[in-house]
């Protein structure tokens, strides 16, 4: 049973979040304010925090500071300011997701999920040194049995799918239009306009992303192409 | 043959006739006045006969008096109607008892000897001139007698005396006029009659001199011509149908009439028909050619002119341009050079034409002209030389016209470019110098012309110390007003600097005095000013977009909860259909306002510019291939068919990709709510040269009777129930987010066909 820590000066919102956390088996802890979430952190095993930015008190922002001072547990921020200065903020100062309000409860929860996996699953891939592996933040490939993992969830994509996102992968940080892709995965010379990579992309990204709008991996850079953020 | 050398060979042959009229023109004038009929108009030809000819008259007058100095001459050479060699002509005496007679034999005699003779072919005028006179021949002798002066006319005693060759001379002279009167009208074939008589009181003694005895005086009158003068009291004028009425006859008749009587006629009749080949007829031929050679010099002067200003204006239409009707204009490497210095070099190009070329020229034409009118003709071919300089110059200057360089390429022009563009200080620095150097040369001439008879005073020590002071006042003067300049320019810059967006530069008031100083501080207090307003302005901006975000956060938190507990409701299983049915409408509209609140922050910061752009190059039609990959699904859903015509190019842009991306976002999203099931959404991007169009266009659902610019104002969308999803702002946002990153947005809407643009400028 994994332990998560609530914080909202909203109760209505812990008491929401509450009822979905506890619906997928996890127990639930709740703090109004900062200084609580604090404290309960201190007496309580706790395996990730949720925190609200604007608090009484003492705020999101800070939590997160003094919680970084002592533990590596991951949090998420969970805000109405939806800014990207915002995110980078959050993200910043040692946040590991950013998720703004009104949320959508599933999305909540898969990312909750995936933050815990790939917490206590670290050991494990660190050990893991194989150069036919190729790895990216949570995204994991293994080109030996072509199987692909997002913080340890297996991933069905097609074949055509799999080779362009090993291309990004195998490249992390390079952009590569649609003709670039065209020509590596296909091998022909990309005759005009065509929506295929873009479609295929499309789906690659609503296979491994928890939210495809806003893409943790496969990242568009509109205009230029894609890429797989380096991590 | 292509249109350009068609044309170009058309304008070649149009200037060269224009040349062969010009020179047909120049020919016309030469045949016109090459001759004696300089000065006269047109109206000569058509007025004029021979006869009226100014020539014609002098020609009779002429010959009236040749009349009358025949019958002198008959005095002194004739005897009985002959000429009478043996005639005694001169008597003169070389001292007493030296008296020698000479008849007109000896003199003429002596005349050869001298080398004097008569010549047949110029009507027995005299030539020849004595040579190597003789101290003999030179002897002054004194003349008792001389044929052609009685002793009456001789005015003093020193005429009494003259030397044997001078006297010979002048008997010889008027032998010599006598001969050729003679010839002329008495003894040649002639057309010119005249019968002078003098009668005395006595009917027996009378004097008649005539070449035509046998005509009656009617039958003299009626030859053409004629003119009759009675010595009488019965006619008191000239009776004549010439021009002139002779006034020098009656007194002319007067001083030859040998009798003391006024019995005496004359008349002159002129065979107008000039059957005889005389002088008259050789004048008369003379007369018709040169008319009918300036008539024709009318004709050609006329085609002349016609043919020039036909291929003139031909020309004026047609130079410089590649082809016909073409607007574009071409220059000759000549029309490049400088507008001055070309007009200098033609000028100088014109002066060695008329100067060197010219003269050759006019040789040519003296081959057939007379001599007389040889300054004509070299006037005329100048004139040509002149003409065909200018018209090059001309055709020039109007090619640079119509390539509008005629100012702008001229050293003049840069001239007053350089000057303009300079520093206020930099020209009152020119005219400054310009108005010393004047002054010091004018001061200076007028102190040397006044004291020009005392030179040492210009060394003398009071005009040197009245020029120093001078000299330095200006100095003063200038350079007060080269202060004052550089305050100007000051002023100049601060205002240039603030005009062109600089609204915090301040001027430096310390550095200024008196006038300027309040200029200055003036243009200090407006920077204030408008920093303030522009501060404000900002400000006001920020805090109404502060406001919107904040009003957006705190309705989101509320929302929330809202979203979640319906979602908790749902997931509870009520049976009941109402419920339900309750429960949707509750989803369907939190998420709404879910939407809309967050699309209020993007309008607001859009429309108010508040927002970092990250610019940076965007292939356009790779991000419309991306759009349409993550829209193509979702039309799929409501059975869209999209459309693609992309150009196979990459199109560069400069904007924010993720901006763009909301801008194409939203239009795909709109023709996703709002197009007609089962149709076709067309997006299109087209290279337009210097910018790039991405196009969409779909078939709406609903009746848009509504203007597109209404479309892109906040809240309004197509269907007036606002049943669909949708915050109605996507339009308004696209707009402005367009608009931020420097591209055109613009909405058509014909009938039910809506056609979104974004236009963009491509990067080179």
């Amino acid at each position: 049973m994994q332990t998560i820590l609530v914080c909202d000066d909203d109760k209505q919102i812990v008491e929401a979040i509450n009822i979905y956390l506890t619906g997928e088996g996890f127990e639930v802890i709740k703090a109004f304010d900062g200084y609580e979430a604090l404290e309960l952190l201190e007496t309580h095993e706790v395996n990730l925090m949720i925190v609200d930015v604007m608090m009484p008190g003492l705020d999101g922002i800070r939590t997160t500071l003094k919680v970084r001072e002592t533990s590596s547990i991951p949090i998420i921020i969970l805000s109405a300011k939806s800014e990207d200065t915002d995110k980078i903020l959050g993200l910043n100062i040692g946040a590991d997701d950013y998720i703004t309000k009104p949320f959508n409860p599933l999305e909540l929860v898969a990312r909750v999920k995936s933050q815990l996996r790939r917490y206590t699953q670290l050991g494990n891939l660190n050990q893991q040194s194989n150069s036919q592996v190729y790895k990216c933040g949570g995204l994991l490939i293994n080109d030996e049995n072509k199987e692909v993992t997002v913080d340890g969830e297996p991933i069905k994509l097609t074949p055509i799918e799999y080779n362009i996102l090993l291309l990004l992968v195998k490249n992390a940080g390079k952009v590569f239009s649609i003709d670039q892709i065209y020509e590596k995965i296909w091998n022909e010379d990309a005759i005009g306009a065509d929506n295929t990579v873009a479609v295929h992309i499309r789906h690659i990204r609503e296979k491994i992303e928890i939210n495809p709008k806003d893409p943790r991996y496969l990242k568009v850079v509109w205009g230029v192409g894609y890429k797989i953020e380096k991590q | 043959m292509n249109q350009n050398t068609k044309t170009s060979l058309l304008k070649r042959l149009v200037g060269f006739s224009h040349f062969i009229f010009a020179c047909i023109a120049f020919t016309g004038i030469g045949f016109m006045y090459l001759n004696s009929n300089y000065g006269r108009g047109i109206s000569w030809v058509k007025e004029e006969v021979f006869e009226q000819s100014p020539d014609f008259n002098k020609k009779v007058q002429g010959d009236i008096t040749s009349i009358f100095d025949y019958i002198q001459y008959q005095e002194i050479f004739e005897t009985n109607g002959e000429v009478d060699y043996n005639k005694v002509v001169l008597e003169t005496s070389s001292g007493p008892d030296a008296n020698v007679s000479y008849t007109l034999n000896d003199i003429i005699l002596y005349a050869k000897s001298l080398g004097y003779y008569l010549d047949e072919a110029d009507h027995y005028a005299l030539k020849g001139s004595p040579e190597n006179l003789t101290e003999e021949d030179k002897e002054q002798l004194y003349v008792l007698y001389r044929c052609y002066q009685s002793e009456e006319e001789l005015t003093g005693p020193d005429q009494s005396f003259a030397s044997l060759p001078d006297l010979t001379y002048e008997i010889l002279r008027r032998f010599s006029s006598y001969y050729s009167i003679y010839s002329r009208l008495m003894s040649d074939f002639t057309n010119f009659y005249f019968r002078v008589a003098f009668y005395s009181n006595n009917d027996a003694i009378y004097e008649i001199h005539t070449n035509a005895s046998e005509m009656s005086i009617e039958s003299m009158m009626e030859l053409g011509k004629y003119v009759y003068y009675a010595g009488d009291s019965t006619d008191l004028v000239v009776r004549t149908n010439f021009d002139s009425t002779f006034p020098s006859i009656p007194a002319m008749m007067a001083k030859n009439n040998p009798y003391n009587s006024n019995q005496n006629y004359i008349v002159i009749g002129l065979d107008t028909s000039y059957k005889a080949n005389d002088d008259y007829a050789q004048a008369f031929q003379d007369y018709s050619s040169s008319r009918r050679s300036f008539i024709n010099g009318i004709y050609l002067l006329a085609v002349g002119l016609t043919g020039c200003f036909l291929t003139l204006c031909f020309l004026l239409f047609a130079s410089g341009h590649q082809s016909l009707g073409d607007k574009t204009v071409s220059l000759y490497p000549f029309d490049k050079i400088r507008t001055d210095f070309m007009l200098l070099l033609m000028a100088f190009v014109t002066w060695i034409c008329i100067r060197f070329a010219a003269p050759f020229a006019a040789k040519l034409t003296h081959l057939v002209v007379s001599e007389n009118y040889w300054v004509r003709a070299n006037r005329i071919m100048a004139f040509s030389f002149l003409y065909f300089c200018g018209l090059l110059t001309f055709f020039s200057l109007l090619r640079r016209y119509k390539a509008e360089t005629l100012w702008k390429n001229s050293f003049l022009y840069e001239l007053t470019e350089a000057l303009s563009e300079s520093t206020f200080k930099f020209r009152l620095t020119v005219s400054f110098v310009v108005y010393v150097s004047g002054n010091v040369f004018l001061i200076t001439l007028a102190a040397f012309l006044i004291l020009q008879n005392e030179e040492q005073v210009l060394r003398s020590a009071p005009f040197i110390a009245t020029m120093a002071a001078w000299i330095v006042g200006n100095l003063l003067v200038f350079y007060y007003l080269y202060c004052n300049s550089e305050q100007t320019d000051r002023l100049h810059e601060a205002i240039d600097r603030i005009a062109s967006g600089e609204t915090s530069y301040k001027v430096d008031t310390t550095k200024f005095s008196s006038l300027e100083a309040g200029l200055a501080e003036g243009l200090n207090r407006i920077s204030d000013g408008l920093e303030t307003a522009l501060a404000e302005q900002v400000k006001g901006e920020r805090l109404k977009a502060d406001l919107i975000t904040n009003v957006s956060h705190d309705i989101k938190t509320p929302l929330t909860s809202i979203i979640n507990y319906v979602d908790l409701i749902k997931r509870e299983h009520i049976e009941d259909p109402k419920i339900q049915k309750y429960l949707e409408v509750l989803d369907q509209k939190s998420q709404r306002l879910k939407t809309l609140t967050e699309d209020l922050v993007e309008a607001s910061k859009a429309s108010s510019g508040n927002m970092n752009l990250e610019i940076t190059d965007i292939d356009i039609v790779e991000l419309v291939q991306q759009t349409n990959g993550e829209f193509e699904e979702k039309y799929a859903l409501r059975r869209l068919e999209l459309v693609n015509t992309l150009p196979n190019e990459v199109i560069i842009i400069e904007a924010d990709g993720r901006r763009l991306w909301r801008v194409l976002e939203n239009l795909y999203n709109n023709a996703f709510k709002y197009a007609l099931e089962n149709t076709r959404v067309y997006v299109g991007v087209e290279d337009r040269g210097s910018e790039v169009v991405f196009s969409i266009k779909n078939v709406s659902a609903s009746a848009l009777n509504i203007s597109p610019d209404e479309l892109t104002e906040r809240f309004v969308r197509g269907d007036v129930s606002r049943t669909t999803e949708g915050s109605g702002l996507g339009l308004s946002i696209a707009k402005d987010l367009t608009r931020l990153q420097g591209g055109t947005f613009t909405l058509t809407i014909d009938g039910d066909l809506f056609k979104a643009e974004v236009m963009f400028p491509i990067k080179n």
